[in-house]
């Protein structure tokens, strides 16, 4: 029997990474949809039809306003959507950079957390490496059997802040940290999920390393043949964690 | 509706324009009677005409009873000749005490008053005079003026002619400001401010601080303190809750929506910067959006809500002198207004708002028509002819603008000023690229000095580009050319399925005045072509090239011009905003620093896009064909047009000069908005593939005068009416329209049958677009701006009349000098320079500012990293889609230095090493199936009164074509800029800055599966290194002279082997070579540059063989030259590989072998590696 996963790629108004989410849930098994906010407006769908909503990297009004901020906006007032309450009925959302600035305005960590621009006030594209800390978020599928990995991180603004130190655990909990805190994140946070564990936000970008030959150090294999990249395991694991319809 | 009263006492030709705006809808006002001063005037019969009641010679009592009778709001004159009373006036006046009669006067008040204005004006020796509308005071033309626009009457010969300039200007006028008098919007205003709630987020205080150090390198950041805050300024229809603007705008963890209590005891030093009117503000228009999506308003209604962003700075510091710098620097004058604070205005500020004042409290006054100006060239004189071109920067030279009287001569009328403009953007030399097609007449000594290689150039070229460019290319026919040369960029198929298309741009001139704009706008231009190549491709990689003058200029410079640091910075930043945002991986690139750049820097910006080789259900099916139907719609897409970047083109046909006041007023500036283009292009590919349109190009240079007129080639005429325009401010007359280069703008060519369907889609996804008129067939581009037509341009003499250049060029080489040096230099040191020299130091600090993942297709990216090292690559690669084996790799040479000698060499080498790099990554070469591609982009100083330069240009022509003829490598597309001189002071000095003759050559190949692409460090200790190629390099023209190392070697300029070439290259780029290990080129700082770079990404070792580096001479470490490759195999392979390449007549030796030690040896040398790699990164910015 085939099993029905669904995953929901957003895209729109200046997010640029949904070709490759795209395919990494495809590849990890989940029948896969890109959907422009456009098309969501047109014809409303209900999120009982999805299993895994992604809100990939990009630059939705470029920036404009503080990252995601204006994207956050459509989601709650457009379309409405609940995304609290689709993952207490077991959905899964993921939101990679500007997805999980979108995710960080629109509310699901809390009000008191806020990614702020890079403390060196740059944009950092480099590989980096992570380490995994799923004690803290054992309920969450997306980090499971994964201890350290390496990604790439392409942001401006990915260091995150609180407004007090208590909501840390509480209303949020981190599970993915940089090795050399490249942003000046709080605690070197590079990940967090939500309360359910099944909202999860990281502003390194998972799909960027699907296939080894993402990786720098691909080209020191003497005979070159691509492999799986880390990346992918996240992807695999929403699989395995995300209901089926 | 609210209601007026005329009184007029002539022919009434205003009244009659007022009656005819009101059936129209342009005023929205009950005319309610015409009240006559003489009873038989034109005026009553017109009423009549109209069935309007008229009072005939009535006495202001009679007048007055009338009004109040009739509740007439507004007393309009129209040719009343009858000076009112000042009881009267008084007698009408608002709760505000304005007078409420209105008035037209054929002047700008307060020039002129009285009768006649016209004809004061025409023999006052004015260049223009205009219209204004006031209202009515006793004494006669002094009322307050309302409203005023102004037309320029050069060339005109006659009062009369003025009169018939004016009046229809006086008509439109007149009632768009009765209009907005009588139907004023209800609108509230609000304002809100975001305070960093601590200083170490303040990133706009250490943005600015970082760019003002930059731009004054004389001061440090002791000497001064900024805080900035943001201000939001939203002028609306809708009531909006201050909570829904907190909920919008205010970050609770990083803002404060009140300012800190200091900011309120030292108002004076705070200074507001808010943006002109329409100069493109993204904030604003984000947030226009973001409350029409919370008010739940519709999202195509741009009117009801507008908004500002501007920024406040609090400059605290305890010198004036500082100050006024900080402050002077705070704003552009050309997109910024800028207001400082007493105590009584900061208080006020929110009731007051800064950026929206001089839109909304006047009514503003536009949209008219100049355009029916006439320019009668006839009777014209040379001098007069060429002042006529200078005063209206149109750039045409003498002959060009004889070609114009003559053509207008015969046609027996006069041009109008539109024509006018859209000739000059035709016939510019950014457009039309008249150098590279004119004459050439070329001349040598018998005898080159010793030291130069021998070139053949023959003695007359007609059309540089066809005798070598193209010739290149029609001599070496691909089955895998799909479209070279006539589209937006050349077009490669790459699998049976994907094209592949390429294009690289320059963009100079803006970079020079405004580097963020500048870069940003060029990066979203070329974007845009790949946009518009074929029928539509989809952006897939950057690439960037950098010449600027090196730092040490930063406080040695000439007037007017910026410090190279800043802008190197301006450019990165902006091809940082216009490339990450818009979603494309930067993915290869070059940074060359010279002093030659200091005037103007050159600012190269590439895309490559990908398009389906054939799409069944679109209207012209293969990718390439460009096609246009009778009829089909003219439709802009994208931005709107503002004032930014009126007279682009001809700008840059100019030389730079800070002292030229035409020069420094024109509204060159650009500014970007990659959020809309980003919009545009996911609309454009999701209409491509639907078929909604026929065939696409780009709004760049020209505006819609270019794209239009360009693309009316293909169906041999257009009608193209400006009346519609989506406008970002009001006031651009329509010639402003038909050239403004405002960005983010494509113009799509739509079949009737899916216009509702793609305006449909294009609303849908948050694009406007607009139908501006249609394609014809009648030979014949016509453009039309409410109603009347203001440009009607025979297409062939358009693209065909211009006339042919004839240049002479003369080249005198200089002897090649013996630099004997003072004191031997060692090794060591001449290693350590070159490798923290400017040119090859480690790019980082700029690389890691660019996306290079994005898509998540690419390959190789501009630097290894791995964890805290990087080596640098020689070419950037991207798969096709994630799904693909295919990857597109591209790579650059470019080596201006040896144009200081001569420019043959200079493209020759530039050619050879763009080539290797991208062999030295994988590329495929050497069958007739192997795709590889070249584009070629000059940058030249003006050749045209010089006969060294059209010298160098020839040379380089001839070099390029050699090169690429004996590889058999086709050009696909190019690009040339011309005229890159500054002309300027310093120290009180007249100076002249020409940028060294620079050829960017391109090159793009294919990696036909993953495991041929290839890196350029160093894998594994064991490894060994041989060199393959000539090795016949030289010290002359390379980095190691460039740094001022001197050296007793003999000096002769590198020569070429191209069969060598050939040769080495087929294997290189044969399958064969996938064993190799690591490869990269021979070229900026030599062998023991290559070899170092090779080993910081692992931090290895290297020990040269023995052999080799007792014997190895300055020229051997350290010299430079031609189709020479480092590469490292595995010792199992090494025997093997060695017998492979003698038998294949490959020269090759063996270097050494890496280590695992990290140390390089030499013979009695030995560096550490991390020594070294310190050296290379010393200016990167402590970026890992």
């Amino acid at each position: 029997m085939s099993v029905n996963k669904t995953a929901w790629v957003i895209t729109g108004d200046g997010i640029n990474c949904e070709e490759e989410t795209a395919y990494a849930c495809k590849l990890a098994g989940f029948k896969t949809t890109i959907i422009h906010f456009s098309e969501l407006l047109k014809s409303p769908r209900k999120l009982d039809d999805c299993s895994l909503l992604v809100i990939p990297g990009g630059f939705s009004f470029g920036d404009e306003l503080g990252s995601g901020r204006v994207f956050a906006l459509k989601l709650k007032y457009q379309l409405g959507w609940d995304l609290p309450a689709f993952a207490r009925d077991g959905g899964l959302v993921l939101g990679i950079c500007n997805g999980f600035q979108v995710l960080v305005a629109l509310g699901v960590f809390g009000e008191g957390v806020a990614l702020a621009h890079n403390e060196s006030g740059r944009f950092i594209n480099q590989w980096v490496e992570l380490k995994a800390e799923r004690s803290r978020a054992f309920d969450s599928p997306y980090l499971k059997g994964i201890a350290a990995i390496s990604l790439p991180i392409r942001h401006g603004e990915g260091r995150l802040l609180v407004s007090s130190p208590s909501q840390v655990g509480s209303s949020f909990t981190p599970c993915l940290f940089y090795e050399n805190n490249p942003n000046g994140s709080l605690d070197s946070i590079a990940g967090i999920t939500d309360p359910t564990g099944r909202i999860f936000g990281l502003m390194p970008h998972p799909e960027a390393f699907i296939r080894g030959s993402q990786h720098p150090g691909f080209f020191r294999n003497e005979d070159r043949k691509d492999t799986v990249g880390d990346g992918f395991k996240i992807f695999e694991n929403a699989f395995k964690g995300a209901r089926s319809l | 509706m609210k209601r007026i009263l005329v009184l007029a006492s002539g022919r009434g030709s205003n009244f009659k324009a007022l009656l005819e705006a009101k059936a129209r809808g342009t005023l929205r006002a009950n005319i309610f009677a015409l009240g006559v001063s003489k009873k038989d005037c034109g005026a009553v019969a017109i009423a009549k005409s109209y069935g309007l009641p008229v009072i005939v010679e009535p006495t202001e009592d009679v007048l007055l009873d009338t009004i109040r009778d009739n509740q007439i709001d507004l007393v309009v004159l129209a040719g009343y000749m009858k000076i009112l009373s000042k009881s009267f006036i008084d007698a009408l006046r608002d709760t505000n005490g304005d007078s409420r009669i209105i008035n037209i006067h054929p002047s700008l008040l307060p020039s002129f008053p009285g009768k006649d204005s016209y004809t004061q004006a025409f023999t006052a020796g004015v260049k223009e005079t205009g219209v204004t509308v006031h209202r009515v005071e006793a004494a006669v033309d002094s009322g307050p003026i309302i409203a005023q626009r102004s037309f320029s009457f050069v060339g005109l010969k006659s009062a009369t002619e003025v009169e018939e300039l004016g009046l229809p200007i006086e008509h439109e006028l007149y009632a768009i400001t009765l209009d907005q008098l009588l139907n004023p919007k209800k609108q509230m205003h609000y304002r809100i401010e975001l305070y960093p709630k601590s200083r170490d987020l303040d990133q706009g205080a250490a943005r600015f601080t970082s760019d003002f150090l930059r731009e004054n390198p004389d001061l440090d950041d002791e000497s001064f303190r900024i805080e900035t805050a943001k201000a939001y300024t939203i002028t609306s229809q809708h009531e909006i809750s201050p909570l829904i603007l907190k909920e919008i705008l205010l970050n609770s963890v990083l803002d404060a929506d009140h300012a800190p209590t200091e900011w309120k005891n030292t108002s004076e030093s705070i200074y507001e910067r808010s943006y002109r009117p329409g100069m493109t503000d993204n904030a604003a228009r984000a947030l226009e959006e973001a409350i029409r999506i919370r008010l739940g308003l519709d999202p195509s209604d741009h009117e009801s809500i507008r908004a500002a962003r501007s920024d406040l700075f609090k400059v605290e510091t305890k010198n004036e002198k500082i100050k006024s710098r900080i402050v002077k620097s705070i704003a552009h004058p050309l997109l910024h207004f800028v207001k400082n604070f007493t105590q009584e205005t900061w208080d006020e500020r929110a009731t007051s708002p800064v950026g929206l004042k001089s839109q909304t409290t006047k009514p503003s006054v536009s949209e008219l028509s100049s355009a029916e100006e006439l320019y009668s060239l006839t009777d014209l004189s040379d001098e007069a002819l060429l002042a006529l071109s200078k005063d209206n920067l149109w750039a045409l030279n003498l002959t060009e603008m004889k070609a114009v009287q003559g053509h207008y001569t015969r046609l027996e009328r006069a041009p109008t000023k539109a024509e006018m403009e859209v000739i000059a953007q035709t016939w510019s030399e950014h457009c039309k690229h008249k150098i590279f097609r004119g004459t050439i007449h070329y001349s040598e000594p018998s005898q080159l000095p010793e030291g130069y290689p021998a070139a053949k150039i023959p003695h007359e070229t007609k059309s540089l580009f066809k005798s070598t460019i193209k010739s290149v290319t029609d001599s070496n026919p691909k089955p895998w050319l799909l479209s070279v040369f006539s589209d937006n960029a050349g077009i490669l198929a790459f699998t049976p399925e994907d094209a592949v298309c390429i294009k690289v741009e320059t963009h100079n001139s803006p970079s020079a005045i405004d580097p963020f704009a500048g870069a940003i706008t060029g990066i979203g231009g070329v974007h845009r072509d790949i946009i518009g190549t074929g029928f539509g491709a989809k952006p897939i990689f950057n690439l960037d090239v950098f010449c600027v003058a090196p730092s040490k200029f930063d406080l040695d410079r000439p007037d007017g011009i910026l410090p190279p640091s800043r802008i190197l910075e301006g450019v990165r930043a902006g091809v940082e905003a216009g490339g990450n945002p818009a979603g494309i991986p930067t993915i290869a690139g070059a940074l060359v620093f010279d002093s030659s750049y200091l005037g103007k820097p050159l600012i190269f910006c590439g895309s490559g896009g990908l398009l389906p080789r054939s799409l069944v259900n679109h209207p012209v099916v293969q990718c390439e064909k460009k096609e246009i139907k009778p009829g089909d719609h003219i439709v802009m897409v994208g931005g709107r047009v503002g004032r930014d970047g009126i007279h682009g083109a001809t700008f840059s046909s100019l030389a730079l000069d800070t002292s030229d006041p035409a020069l420094a007023n024109a509204t060159v500036v650009q500014l970007g908005d990659p959020f809309t283009q980003k919009r545009a292009l996911d609309f454009i590919l999701k209409a491509r593939d639907q078929g909604l349109f026929r065939t696409l190009t780009d709004n760049g240079a020209g505006g819609l005068s270019s794209s239009v007129g360009e693309l009316a080639t293909l169906s041999n005429g257009a009608r193209l009416d400006l009346t519609h325009t989506p406008l970002k401010a009001l006031g651009l007359r329509p010639e402003e329209i038909l050239v403004s280069e405002s960005q983010e703008r494509m113009t799509v060519a739509v079949p009737p049958e899916s216009l509702d369907k793609f305006l449909e889609l294009s609303r849908d996804m948050n694009v406007e677009s607009t139908s501006l008129g249609t394609f014809t067939d009648n030979g014949v581009f016509q453009v039309l701006y409410q109603g009347k037509t203001i440009a009607e341009l025979d297409l062939e003499f358009l693209h065909e009349g211009c006339p042919d250049l004839t240049l002479s060029a003369k080249w005198e080489p200089t002897p090649l000098l013996p630099l004997t040096p003072k004191k031997a230099t060692s090794v060591g040191d001449a290693l350590t320079a070159l490798l923290s020299s400017e040119n090859i130091a480690s790019k980082a600090s700029l690389i890691s500012q660019y996306d290079h993942e994005v898509q998540g297709c690419s390959l190789l990216k501009p630097e290894t990293q791995i964890g805290e090292h990087r080596s640098p690559n020689q070419s950037g690669a991207v798969l096709l889609r994630p799904d693909s084996k295919v990857s597109v790799v591209v790579g650059v040479g470019i080596l201006p230095e040896y144009s200081r000698y001569d420019a043959y060499t200079m493209a020759e080498a530039s050619l050879d090493e763009a080539v290797r790099n991208v062999l030295s990554s994988g590329a495929e070469y050497g069958t007739p199936e192997s795709v590889l591609a070249l584009l070629d982009n000059f940058c030249w100083p003006d050749p045209v009164h010089n006969e060294k330069y059209a010298a160098d240009l020839v040379r380089a022509g001839y070099g390029l074509k050699t090169a690429a003829n004996a590889l058999g490598l086709p050009f696909v597309s190019g690009k040339d800029s011309m005229k890159n001189d500054f002309r300027g002071n310093q120290n009180g000095k007249p100076v002249k800055i020409s940028v060294l003759p620079t050829v960017l050559v391109t090159a793009l190949g294919r990696i036909s599966d993953v495991s041929h692409a290839r890196t350029s460090e160093f894998k594994t200790a064991g490894d060994s290194v041989f060199l393959i190629g000539p090795r016949k390099f030289s010290l002359t023209g390379s980095q190691f002279e460039r740094i001022g190392l001197t050296h007793p070697e003999s000096r002769h300029l590198p020569a070429s082997n191209w069969g060598l070439a050939k040769r080495i290259y087929s294997w290189m780029g044969s399958h064969r070579s996938g064993i190799l290990r690591s490869c990269s080129d021979i070229s900026e700082g030599g062998v023991l540059t290559a070899v170092s770079e090779s080993l910081f990404a692992y931090g290895l070792g290297f020990k040269f063989d023995s052999n080799w580096a007792d014997e190895a001479s300055m020229t051997d470490l350290f010299g430079e030259g031609f189709h020479t490759f480092l590469v490292s195999v595995s010792k199992e392979n090494e025997t093997e590989l060695a017998r492979e390449w003698f038998e294949s007549g490959l020269p090759f030796t063996k270097l050494g072998e890496v280590t695992s030690q990290p140390r390089l040896g030499l013979g009695r040398h030995s560096f550490s590696t991390h020594e070294l790699e310190t050296a290379w990164r010393s200016r990167s910015g402590g970026v890992v």
